[in-house]
């Protein structure tokens, strides 16, 4: 085969392949890449009620957000508190819930069982789930503060309103939504480890904490960047839940669960200040990109990528 | 003969057929007019919309009668949206669609006014005053933002302070004071410590589970004690900037704080309160006095919210349910009501802006605005309509809070920081109810916060 038919060859073969890959190409271009790009250019922008009518204001909201918002440090404090304490649920606990599901629990179909009982959360629709969270914390009708009070425990007249019962159905809400999607990416990475390493370990005598510590944990650390990194971004602009039990930004500022992504869509949709709400989403963006290589070098995603 | 009896039927076919085809020419129009209308409100007021297609349908009798062949083809909904963000979302994205309506009808007008949406409508009020004659002059030119009028009102509604007359019953008052009560707080003899009192009580004695509620997210009944002492509200007109008295608005915290954190008769969670809950406390008597609206008077007869009798009947209503002004803060004060309008208004995208506005004049005349007052709840615009039979029959609680347009005290601020202030102040209200801060605490949290936000548009005193 000459050299041209070769280079034909390849070229068709790319070509195959970019077709193939065209139209999730389209999708991240009209779906992310575009968003982006006009999140970019708003956030440099004046337009307030329509997005049809704008001009250039240069850095204008950037400075507001960083000199003159009052309101920034207390949701950057609250965010921060909400990102850390999801992200231990939704990334550790969700790992510990996929080694009892899929390791400690043998047979398949309970494991499965149990799977999926986490995961019908995750499939309810935003505002039924903050309804049955409403319905479950209600001081009158609701469940929780009854089953409290068989523990001792005494609730509170609002789980909405007083604090720190407020931060504490903030962290539960979102985090009992997910750490069913954790626990599914690490279910499906032990699974796929051979079954011989156990079997091996066995043998040689290893306990069941050993295999988990040398053989299990190890192997998932690719799982484990990618949910952390994923739920991070995922917490960072998460706000629907909140929304829906809040009700109102006023509701969810007076209980100290005002963050920044909910702080955004108030910006954007409550007070049509579409430039400054970009502006805020933008600092949330590259907050994020600078997360995601914090992980990186953590989690060693140069050694990661090597072949083995 | 057969063939001559089909000749004569096909000719008689013919003709019929040809005579059809004439009348249904003389009866097709030749130009109709589409339209269309979008009404929201509480879920008693559904008549907004029905009132545009009343009118409509009453304009093209007259098209009709003047030999025109002109009809509008009027397409009137109406939702109930209890997001106003979604509502506004719903709006902008329509007009950046190019898709408005001709007609809007309760929504945020000084939203869809500062985003340019609407279409000034002074000119055409002008041409067809005639028939807004008996519409008082501060309900008809309400809407008027730097020189033009962008809406025609299409309800007004006062809000209005509840109370259970069982329960005051049972707590040993006569049919005598009972009735009195509204007369005493209209002078200014009873004061909001005088209704915390009362409610602490009440609340003593087992007869309620709380005295008071409040609305449970910003709202104009809550700064009533505010409006009441400044005689205005939170906007200067001569200036078109924001005010704040602080004095007056540390007394209205006071007001607040003494109900939640001493008297505790004002649940300190009160804010994020679901509506059905407030709304079913106070139908089935658990709360004492509600500081409600005009409009929720409709809806209890119209929503199941009791929970043996589901709707409340009139009768009931009126045997268990008192209303009046909402108190002074001080004795002898001033005690009052915020009077709000909601708005037909003419977006810019409308192809037919003086007819769709000749439309909504219509649907407020007389005739049809009286069947909204008396499923709403809402106050008449029209002098008019208060002399028909059918309101002095049917509506007699709207006809029995007619004098609250003497302590009317108006909610109308054109300023976008009237956007933004309601969050200030409610975080300062949560605060001082649930006892986080003082009520001095709160007034300097909100003077901090409305500095911070609005600038120069807003002055302190």
């Amino acid at each position: 085969m000459n050299i041209s038919t070769k280079t034909r060859k390849n070229y068709r073969q790319y070509l195959l392949a970019f077709l193939f890959l065209l139209p999730f190409l389209l999708f991240v271009l009209l779906c992310w890449i575009g968003p982006l790009g006009t999140t970019i250019l708003l956030s440099f922008s004046d337009a307030k009620y329509v997005l049809s009518r704008m001009s250039y204001a240069g850095f204008s909201n950037y400075i507001k957000i960083f000199r003159f918002d009052l309101y920034v440090p207390e949701i950057l404090k609250i965010t921060v508190f909400y990102i850390g304490c999801v992200l231990i649920i939704n990334a550790l606990f969700s790992f510990l819930l996929a080694i009892m599901v899929t390791y400690y629990i043998k047979h398949e179909m309970v494991g499965a069982v149990y799977r999926v009982l986490w995961f019908l959360p995750r499939m309810l629709p935003t505002i039924i789930y903050a309804l049955m969270w409403i319905w479950f914390i209600d001081p009158d009708i609701g469940l929780l503060n009854p089953i409290l009070k068989l523990f001792g425990f005494a609730g509170p007249e609002s789980w909405i309103l007083q604090k720190p019962f407020s931060y504490i159905l903030l962290v539960a809400v979102n985090g009992f939504i997910g750490v069913s999607w954790g626990m599914l990416i690490y279910s499906a990475a032990i699974k796929s480890i051979p079954i011989s390493f156990f079997e091996a370990a066995m043998i040689d005598g290893a306990t069941r904490f050993q295999i988990i510590k040398e053989i299990i944990l190890p192997l998932l650390r690719w799982p484990m960047l990618f949910v952390t990194a994923w739920q991070t971004l995922s917490l960072m602009g998460s706000y629907g839940e909140i929304l829906a039990i809040w009700g109102s930004h006023g509701t969810a500022r007076a209980a100290g669960v005002d963050v920044w992504a909910l702080y955004t869509y108030f910006k954007a949709f409550a007070l049509g200040d579409y430039s400054y709400a970009a502006a805020l989403s933008m600092i949330l963006v590259i907050i994020g990109i600078i997360l995601i290589l914090i992980y990186f070098k953590i989690f060693g995603y140069g050694r990661l990528m090597q072949s083995t | 003969m057969k063939r001559m009896m089909s000749l004569w039927l096909m000719v008689a076919v013919m003709v019929l057929g040809i005579m059809s085809t004439i009348s249904l020419a003389q009866e097709t129009p030749e130009k109709i007019i589409e339209m269309e209308a979008w009404c929201y409100g509480s879920p008693a007021e559904g008549f907004k919309a029905t009132n545009i297609d009343r009118a409509t349908r009453l304009l093209n009798k007259m098209l009709e009668a003047a030999g025109s062949n002109v009809r509008v083809d009027m397409k009137a909904t109406f939702e109930h949206v209890p997001s106003a963000d979604a509502l506004k979302s719903k709006i902008t994205a329509a007009y950046e669609a190019g898709q408005l309506p001709d007609i809007l009808g309760g929504t945020d007008t000084l939203y869809e006014i500062r985003a340019g949406f609407l279409t000034p409508v002074e000119d055409y009020l002008t041409k067809y005053e005639d028939l807004a004659a008996d519409i008082p002059y501060s309900l008809l030119w309400r809407f008027m933002y730097k020189g033009n009028l962008y809406g025609l009102s299409a309800d007004s509604a006062a809000h209005t302070f509840y109370f259970r007359k069982d329960v005051l019953r049972q707590l040993g008052w006569d049919e005598a004071a009972i009735d009195a009560f509204p007369d005493k707080i209209r002078k200014g003899e009873i004061t909001w410590y005088d209704i915390s009192r009362i409610a602490k009580e009440a609340k003593a004695k087992g007869l309620v589970k709380w005295g008071i509620y409040h609305r449970p997210n910003p709202g104009g009944s809550l700064w009533i004690p505010y409006y009441t002492l400044t005689g205005g509200n939170f906007y200067d007109l001569e200036e078109d900037k924001m005010v704040l008295d602080k004095n007056s608005l540390l007394k209205m915290y006071k007001v607040y704080y003494q109900m939640a954190q001493i008297d505790k008769v004002l649940p300190s969670t009160m804010i994020g309160t679901s509506w059905r809950k407030i709304h079913t406390d106070f139908v089935n008597g658990r709360v004492l006095f509600w500081m409600g609206g005009c409009w929720q008077w409709g809806e209890w007869q119209r929503v199941a919210y009791h929970e043996e009798l589901g709707e409340l009947s009139a009768s009931y209503a009126w045997e268990n349910i008192g209303f009046s002004l909402y108190p002074a803060v001080e004795t002898w004060g001033e005690p009052g009501v915020a009077v709000g309008t909601t708005s037909y208004v003419i977006p810019k995208q409308s192809k037919h802006p003086e007819l769709a506005f000749l439309i909504a004049l219509l649907a407020s005349q007389p005739a049809f605005e009286v069947d909204h007052n008396i499923t709403s709840g809402k106050l008449p615009l029209h002098g008019g309509t208060r002399s028909l039979p059918k309101f002095k029959e049917e509506a007699k609680f709207v006809a029995a809070i007619s004098y609250f347009s003497d302590y009317a005290l108006s909610e109308w601020m054109p300023h976008e920081g009237w956007i933004v202030l309601p969050s200030i102040l409610v975080e300062g209200l949560t605060k001082v109810e649930q006892g986080e801060l003082t009520p001095e605490k709160a007034v300097d949290l909100v003077v901090a916060r409305a500095k911070a936000e609005l600038g120069d548009e807003i002055i302190i005193k």
